[in-house]
C-alpha cells in the first residue's frame, strides 16, 4: 500500500524566474512557526501553502494527519485559521532562481503479518533567490501538527528536522520503520 | 473546572463555535498558565506512561497516537481538555473544526469533537519543538468506547 502526499513539481516550476514579492502569515509567537497557512505572493499570483489535518490512509490505518499542500488561490483565501488574528506581510522582493522540494519516503513493516506500507510526503519547500538568500517552509515533523516552520538565510537544507525522527515514533516491538529523504531542485 | 466555552459535539459539528469566536474577538486574554502548571493534576487523573504518553497505543503502532477507552468518550474528552488546558488562551478555529488553547509556555492543546478518521473526540497536545513538558510529550489522544487487549492495542466498539 502506497500513499503519495507530495507537492507536485509542476506548480513550483511556474514560479521560476518570477519575483517573490512577499509572504503572509500569522506573526511568530513562541517559535518561528505558524499554524495551518502561509500565503505566497509570486509573480502577481497568490498561492496558499497549507498544513491542515485531513483524513488520510496513514500506513494502513484511517487517521487525521496534517497534509502539506501548495495551490493557487485568491488573496481572500489567505487568512489566519484563528478567529480575530490579523496576519502580517513579510517582504521578499527577489527573483526566484530555483525551488527545492524536500521529500521524505517513509515505510513501515508490521511484524505481526509482514504487511508493508509506504508514504511519500513533502517535508519542506525551499525558495532559492537570485541574491543568494533562501526561504524555507517546513512541515512540522509531528505528523498531526499543523505548524509550518519558516526560516530565512543560507543553506537552509541543513537546518531541516532530521528525517529519522519519524523512525523513533513507532513501537519497535510491533513495527519496523524506515525513512529516506530526497531533494528535487526545480530550475 | 469548566472553561466556559461550548464544545463541538458529534451531532452539531459546526453549531457551537460561533459564540466563542465572538467572545475571543471581544475579550482577548493572554494565557495565564503553562501546560506544566496543569501536568500534576492531569497525571493524577490520567496515568502517564514512562514514555510520556497517556492511554494506550492505537492500532497504527505510532507511539504518539493514543486511545483512552471510556464509557462516555465525549464527556471524558472534555474533562481531559479542561484539565490540560486550564488557564490557556482560547483560540477557536476559523473553519469551526474545534478549539485550540495556547498555554503560556507556547504549548497548544486542541480539541476536536469528531475526528474524521473514526468520529471519536480527539485531543492534540503539541509541546512544540519536540519538547517534553513535565514528562508529557506531544501526542494525539482519541477517546473511544471499546476494549483494550492485553497487547495494548485497542478495538473500537464499532469494530468489535
Amino acid at each position: 500500500m502506497k500513499t503519495d502526499l507530495r507537492i507536485l513539481p509542476e506548480i513550483c516550476r511556474k514560479m521560476i524566474g518570477k519575483t517573490f514579492t512577499k509572504y503572509r502569515c500569522d506573526k511568530f509567537d513562541f517559535t518561528n512557526s505558524v499554524t495551518q497557512i502561509v500565503g505566497l505572493y509570486i509573480g502577481g499570483e497568490v498561492y496558499s501553502l497549507t498544513n491542515i489535518q485531513d483524513y488520510v490512509d496513514y500506513f494502513g490505518c484511517p487517521a487525521d494527519e496534517s497534509v502539506f499542500r501548495l495551490v493557487p488561490c485568491s488573496d481572500g483565501d489567505v487568512k489566519s485559521c484563528f478567529v480575530g488574528v490579523t496576519q502580517a506581510d513579510t517582504p521578499v522582493k527577489s527573483v526566484i532562481r530555483s525551488v527545492k522540494t524536500v521529500n521524505d519516503w517513509q515505510k513501515i513493516t508490521r511484524k505481526e503479518d509482514g504487511s508493508k506500507f509506504e508514504l511519500w510526503l513533502t517535508r519542506a519547500v525551499i525558495f532559492c533567490l537570485d541574491d543568494g538568500r533562501e526561504i524555507s517552509f517546513e512541515k512540522d515533523m509531528l505528523s498531526f501538527s499543523e505548524e509550518i516552520i519558516i526560516r530565512r538565510g543560507y543553506d537552509l537544507s541543513g537546518l531541516l528536522s532530521d528525517e529519522n525522527g519519524f523512525v523513533g515514533v513507532w513501537d519497535e516491538d510491533t513495527v519496523t520503520a524506515e525513512c529516506r529523504r530526497k531533494t528535487v531542485e526545480i530550475v | 473546572m469548566g472553561t466556559g466555552f461550548k464544545y463541538k459535539s458529534n451531532s452539531a459539528r459546526n453549531g457551537s463555535i460561533a459564540g466563542n469566536a465572538q467572545k475571543h474577538e471581544d475579550v482577548p486574554s493572554a494565557p495565564k498558565k503553562a501546560l506544566a502548571d496543569n501536568a500534576q493534576e492531569l497525571k493524577g487523573v490520567y496515568p502517564l506512561s514512562t514514555g510520556g504518553y497517556f492511554g494506550k497505543i492505537g492500532r497504527s503502532g505510532a507511539s504518539n497516537v493514543r486511545n483512552i477507552v471510556c464509557d462516555d468518550p465525549e464527556k471524558e474528552a472534555k474533562k481531559f481538555f479542561d484539565l490540560a488546558s486550564s488557564g490557556g488562551e482560547e483560540i477557536p478555529m476559523e473553519n469551526g473544526n474545534g478549539v485550540s488553547k495556547k498555554m503560556s509556555d507556547g504549548c497548544y492543546v486542541s480539541y476536536r469533537g469528531a475526528s474524521s478518521s473514526d468520529g471519536s473526540p480527539a485531543i492534540d497536545i503539541n509541546t512544540t519543538s519536540g519538547r517534553t513538558i513535565d514528562g508529557i510529550k506531544s501526542q494525539k489522544i482519541h477517546f473511544v468506547k471499546g476494549a483494550t487487549h492485553e497487547n495494548g492495542f485497542t478495538d473500537f466498539a464499532g469494530n468489535m
